[in-house]
């Protein structure tokens, strides 16, 4: 069996002296994808800062793996580079910096950290006209700053957009579907259908079943309480639909 | 007592025989000597100079002036150094005379008018379209420009001063005329700049300023401002970048003296290091000046908790139906935008220098509108990243 994309073991984590990961544990193989649910406050966008690097996460014990290599002393961007890519919950409005400007930037770093030539500008921008034509980003939203006076959905696709240059192949998607409407969704599903590949891991959190109808998962874990607590196939996302979260933390509570 | 006077009268007297040619000048001196035995500095006890110590500027060494990125776009017509004002060929439409009027008001212009070194009055006749380039090595100077009835003129001032560097900058504008001006700093650290600005605005003129600030050494800037005439419009942008020991004053006072006016100012600093930025901004609308618009926000940004910043807006009214805003933030490089850009690849360094250029960039927007604005925009651009370079490898090593 070759090594795993990613591979989580026994991780605690926890933000200003707060345990929020308490022993997680969690492996994604090559052409895996993989559904997190869980109830609000249950430590899913702790998970996936703290596998992205963000600092304030404290990494109190157990490992996080890439390909095997631990990556727990690495910076964000040297995550990035080696092929991590974190879709954020909110993500980030950044006035004053273009949006291709930035997506230029990080493509042609990452390009550079890993011994390749950088993209030219002629290059580049029919690279990016050809990934945010499906995903209804216009030229007009590329010119202005990062995610400044983007809607909801917008920021989301702005996500895959993002996604879809860097090309990595392990990424986390962080409620990559809430607050999106129905179309939107699909929007952003096919985008990331279209990154599926064997070579591919995904770790697609939500709060809800909706999403895992568009991007259909081979395994669906729930996180309660900084845990793993359960995992199955892509019934178990059914299942929590009817039953909710309830049961699950008095599960735990009893 | 008495001695004192003597000694004042021998200090004269030395000045008298190691005058310089020029008679003007001369006078200019023995005039400031006296006055300044009179008046003296102002400490910091004094509320103007609360955040600025004068007898750091004075400790200035002489060293050499540095060259202005601005040449490339325009090469300097007229000099001012230690050895006076040095003009050149002027544009079409530009127009000068030797001036030697060192306006002595208080401490500052004695200091000035006591070490003179040259001076030069230019007029700036209807048609003049070409840009004006000052190039300023240092010395005393004083510079008048008189921008006749509906002329208009790109002004760029370079101060590349070594040594204790003192200027006066005298702009009239006369009715429906519009001077754009643009200021680069970019001196030796051990250097000082005392800088005088006088602007008074007629009918229907417009002036714009954007400044720029790469390397301060131990800089004042007082901007003295008057909308004296209706419908005149100011626009005074700055953008500083400061390190080390950088100390960067600007000092501003906005006089709305009359009705339907309007002004706006936006001023950004950045600090690092153990520099320090002080921003005292003071709009001024007098009685009957109604219908003003009159706008000042001040911007910071902390590097370093070794940096310091003071802002200081301030707006007195005294008419009615007028619109005004002032207002100071002053923080630390956004933590949450830093990890967005890194979580996508781009180092910590080119992340920050992002992060900074796109704080400051705005101050550069009016440039965009002028006559070959773009240009002198992108050479600013790259002076500032440039710069920004510098500063975060001078820490990070
Ligand atoms: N920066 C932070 N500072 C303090 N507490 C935090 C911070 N981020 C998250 N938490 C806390 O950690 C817990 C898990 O939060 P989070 O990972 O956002 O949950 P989820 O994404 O599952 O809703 C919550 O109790 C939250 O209040
Ligand atoms: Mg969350």
């Amino acid at each position: 069996m070759s090594t795993p994309l990613l591979e989580i073991n026994d991780l605690h984590a926890r933000v200003e002296d707060k345990p929020i990961l308490k022993g997680l544990s969690l492996t994604v193989n090559e052409g895996e994808v993989h559904a997190i649910m869980g109830p609000n406050g249950a430590g899913k966008s702790t998970l996936s800062y703290v596998i992205a690097g963000r600092e304030g996460y404290e990494i109190t014990g157990g490992s996080i793996k890439f390909r095997g290599q631990e990556i727990t002393e690495m910076n964000p961007e040297e995550r990035a580079a080696i092929g991590l890519f974190l879709a954020f919950q909110y993500p980030i409005e950044i006035p004053g910096v273009g949006t291709a400007t930035f997506l230029r930037t990080a493509v042609n770093e990452q390009r550079k950290a890993r011994g390749e030539d950088e993209l030219d500008a002629i290059g580049f921008l029919k690279a990016m006209r050809a990934a945010a034509k499906p995903l209804n980003i216009t030229d007009e939203m590329l010119k202005r700053a990062v995610n400044v006076g983007f809607s909801g959905g917008e920021k989301k696709r702005n996500e895959v957009l993002q996604m879809t240059m860097l090309a990595p192949s392990m990424c986390v998607l962080d409620e990559t579907d809430s607050g999106l409407d129905i179309d939107a969704l699909r929007v952003v599903a096919d985008g990331v259908n279209a990154l599926r590949g064997p070579d591919k891991g995904f770790l697609v959190i939500t709060h809800y079943q909706r999403l895992l109808d568009y991007i259909v998962p081979d395994f669906v874990h729930v996180l309660a309480d900084g845990k793993i607590v359960k995992s199955g196939d892509k019934s178990l996302a059914l299942e929590l639909e009817k039953t909710g979260y309830v049961d699950i933390q008095q599960g735990l509570t009893a | 007592m008495a001695d004192q006077t003597k000694f004042v009268d021998e200090g004269i007297a030395w000045l008298a025989a190691n005058a310089p040619q020029d008679a003007g000048i001369a006078d200019a001196r023995v005039a400031g000597a006296k006055a300044l035995a009179e008046l003296g500095l102002p400490s910091k006890r004094v509320e103007a100079w609360k955040y600025t110590d004068l007898r750091r500027f004075l400790g200035a060494s002489n060293s050499n002036a540095k060259a202005s990125c601005l040449t490339d776009a325009v090469s300097p017509q007229i000099t001012l150094s230690k050895g006076g004002a040095m003009v050149g060929a002027l544009p079409s439409g530009v127009a000068h005379a030797d001036r030697t009027d060192f306006a002595i008001t208080d401490g500052l212009s004695a200091l000035r008018s006591g070490a003179a070194t040259g001076s030069v009055a230019l007029t700036i006749e209807e048609g003049a379209a070409e840009p004006l380039h000052i190039l300023n090595e240092g010395g005393a100077n004083a510079v008048a420009i008189t921008v006749k009835k509906f002329a208009t003129l790109t002004l760029m001032e370079s101060s590349v001063a070594d040594g204790l560097s003192q200027t006066l900058l005298s702009i009239t504008l006369e009715d429906g005329a519009k001077l754009r001006h643009v200021r680069l700093k970019d001196s030796p650290a051990d250097s000082a700049d005392l800088t005088e600005l006088s602007v008074t605005v007629g009918r229907d003129a417009t002036y714009e300023q954007v400044s720029v600030i790469l390397n301060a050494g131990q800089t004042r800037v007082t901007v003295d401002a008057n909308l004296s005439a209706p419908g005149c419009h100011m626009r005074m942008n700055a953008a500083a970048l400061l390190d080390g020991q950088d100390h960067f004053d600007l000092s501003a006072r906005t006089n709305h003296a009359i009705a339907h006016c309007d002004s706006h100012q936006l001023y950004k600093m950045v600090a690092a290091d153990k520099a320090h930025g002080v921003m005292q901004g003071l709009i001024n609308v007098a009685e009957g000046a109604d219908d003003t618009d009159a706008h000042l926000l001040s911007k910071s940004l902390l590097l370093d908790a070794t940096a310091t910043i003071h802002q200081k807006p301030e707006l007195t009214i005294f008419a009615d139906e007028v619109v005004c805003s002032h207002g100071a933030t002053c923080g630390a490089l956004d933590a949450d935008a830093l990890f967005y850009l890194r979580s996508r690849g781009i180092p910590e360094r080119q992340a920050r220098a992002l992060l900074i250029a796109a704080f400051l960039d705005d101050v550069l927007l009016p440039l965009a509108d002028w006559p070959d604005g773009e240009r002198l925009a992108a050479i600013l651009r790259e002076a500032l990243q440039a710069r920004f370079d510098a500063i975060v490898k001078g820490a990070g090593a």
